[in-house]
């Protein structure tokens, strides 16, 4: 009777059991896969890259208005643009106003850091990331700023290599809640907290704090909340380049079920963070740090 | 079995599912068809039992190395066992049932990915789970995760019924042969 040598007899056993043994080790010990993971995104990116590129040329992006011109499509991008401006200019002002404030009193400088925006394509899904083509020479790192059409806000960088990041989506199932700014009227005055948390299907939920008066809105009534409101990033956790970045409109306005006091909305992204063809990173501009005065 | 063919398909079958995942997420949720899995179903009812459980481990430990985990610090965690261990019982089942179906029959393995798919989702579910619940801090919804991925076994058996008349072409190319020609697509030698 014929016999395999025993290496080939046992390879399969041994094997099992190092995935059993590989599937319970803490999550502290599995930073060596993180090579593993990268090599394979590697390998499979040349074919994934093309079929993304055909994909997106067959099924174009969806779109806010699909009956706008191209030049109401820009003239909406453009207004778009200096909105976000405009409210990171008065959120700005009322944070410097704030560091006069601390600065009288011996607080800390914070120093303006310019950015620079780097597009990229991206590759496709991996679970709930966002598989985008970059590298480490264009100092993009874990937890860089990602934007979608330069002011809607995609996410963090999770990870990055020399080839590709993986970035996670707000709008992930396992992404942390962000702290947000109801936009209550154009002017960007009136405003209400809301911390939102994903919720799958690519919306965000929570609910809202109506704001207190204040001497800027004093005398004003406050705007009940309403379908369609902009919700901006005003969030300590992320970076200061970051504030003011839209996050979402208002979907759906409900009573809270846990708090009938206060309304819970539901925000959904301009556009699709899973299906984006494209992301922009915001990397710091480190040789124009001094601009605001490095301590 | 060709394992170069076999290594070329599984290319492109990562390749589209990485790509076209968006496409054919339902609603944003996270049930999508696998297009890896009914690859595995083809290999294990007509590779020999050995080829088809390495074949298992490969296609498995390349899906844990694609789809990483989110740890509660926000960085990624691969864990890989999961999907390979699931594919291995799935192509383990296969295996053990493929002498009782019509091998070439497009439902066969329509059928077939629906029930192996739902064996490996149960099994990476259930090793992710017993992590979650001994402390590992990985961001896991069991009853979320269970819901999803049971509803991704039925839809990977919709694209598995597409999928099997391309395999059904390919089989001698895979290096399958059957005594039987198959009456639901030509060979491509």
């Amino acid at each position: 009777m014929h016999h395999q040598p025993a290496i080939v007899r046992w390879s399969m056993p041994i094997c099992v059991t190092t995935l059993i043994i590989l599937c319970m080790l803490p999550s502290a010990w599995l930073d060596w896969t993180g090579w593993f993971r990268a090599q394979a995104r590697v390998v499979v990116y040349p074919i994934a890259h093309p079929i993304t590129m055909t994909k997106n040329i067959v099924i174009p992006q969806s779109v806010v208005n699909p009956n706008a011109t191209q030049r109401e499509n820009a003239l909406q991008s453009e207004l778009d643009r200096y909105r976000t401006l405009l409210y990171r200019t008065q959120q700005e002002n009322t944070q410097l106003s704030g560091l006069v404030d601390r600065l009288s009193s011996g607080a800390a400088l914070t120093p303006d850091i310019a950015v620079t925006q780097i597009p990229r394509p991206v590759t496709g899904l991996s679970r709930e990331f966002l598989l985008v083509r970059s590298g480490g020479h264009e100092r993009v790192n874990r937890s860089t700023v990602v934007v979608v059409n330069a002011v809607q806000l995609c996410g963090r960088v999770a990870e990055s290599n020399d080839r590709t990041a993986l970035v996670l989506p707000i709008t992930a199932k396992d992404a942390q809640p962000l702290l947000g700014n109801v936009m209550l009227d154009n002017s960007g005055e009136l405003t209400a907290r809301c911390m939102l948390s994903p919720i799958g299907k690519g919306l965000l939920e929570g609910d809202v704090t109506m704001p207190t008066n204040t001497p800027a809105t004093a005398g004003q009534s406050t705007p009940a909340i309403t379908v369609g409101m902009e919700v901006r990033l005003l969030d300590d956790q992320w970076p200061r380049h970051a504030q003011m970045l839209l996050i979402g409109h208002i979907e759906s306005v409900a009573p809270s079920p846990n708090q009938p006091l206060r309304q819970r909305i539901t925000v959904r992204p301009s556009v699709d963070l899973r299906s984006v063809p494209e992301v922009f990173f915001r990397v710091p501009d480190l040789g124009q740090s001094g601009q605001g005065g490095t301590p | 079995m060709n394992w170069f063919v076999l290594l070329f398909f599984a290319w492109i079958g990562f390749g589209l599912e990485t790509a076209l995942l968006p496409v054919f997420d339902a609603g944003a949720s996270g049930v999508h068809p696998s297009v890896v899995l009914p690859l595995l179903v083809f290999v294990a009812l007509y590779a020999p039992r050995k080829h088809a459980l390495w074949c298992a481990i490969f296609l498995g430990v390349s899906m844990d190395l694609l789809t990483p985990i989110n740890h509660h610090n926000g960085g990624p965690v691969t864990l890989i066992g999961p999907y390979a261990l699931g594919y291995l019982l799935a192509a383990q089942f296969i295996f053990s049932v493929r002498g009782m179906v019509i091998r070439r029959n497009p439902l066969t393995i329509a059928f077939l990915s629906i029930l192996a798919s739902l064996i490996a989702e149960i099994l990476v579910v259930s090793i992710i789970t017993i992590r979650a619940l001994a402390g590992d801090k990985i961001a896991w919804d069991a009853g979320d995760a269970l819901m999803d991925h049971t509803l991704s076994s039925l839809y990977t058996g919709a694209g598995a019924l597409v999928l099997s008349f391309i395999f059904f072409a390919l089989t001698p190319a895979f290096g399958f042969h059957t005594a039987i020609a198959t009456r639901f697509a030509r060979h491509i030698k």
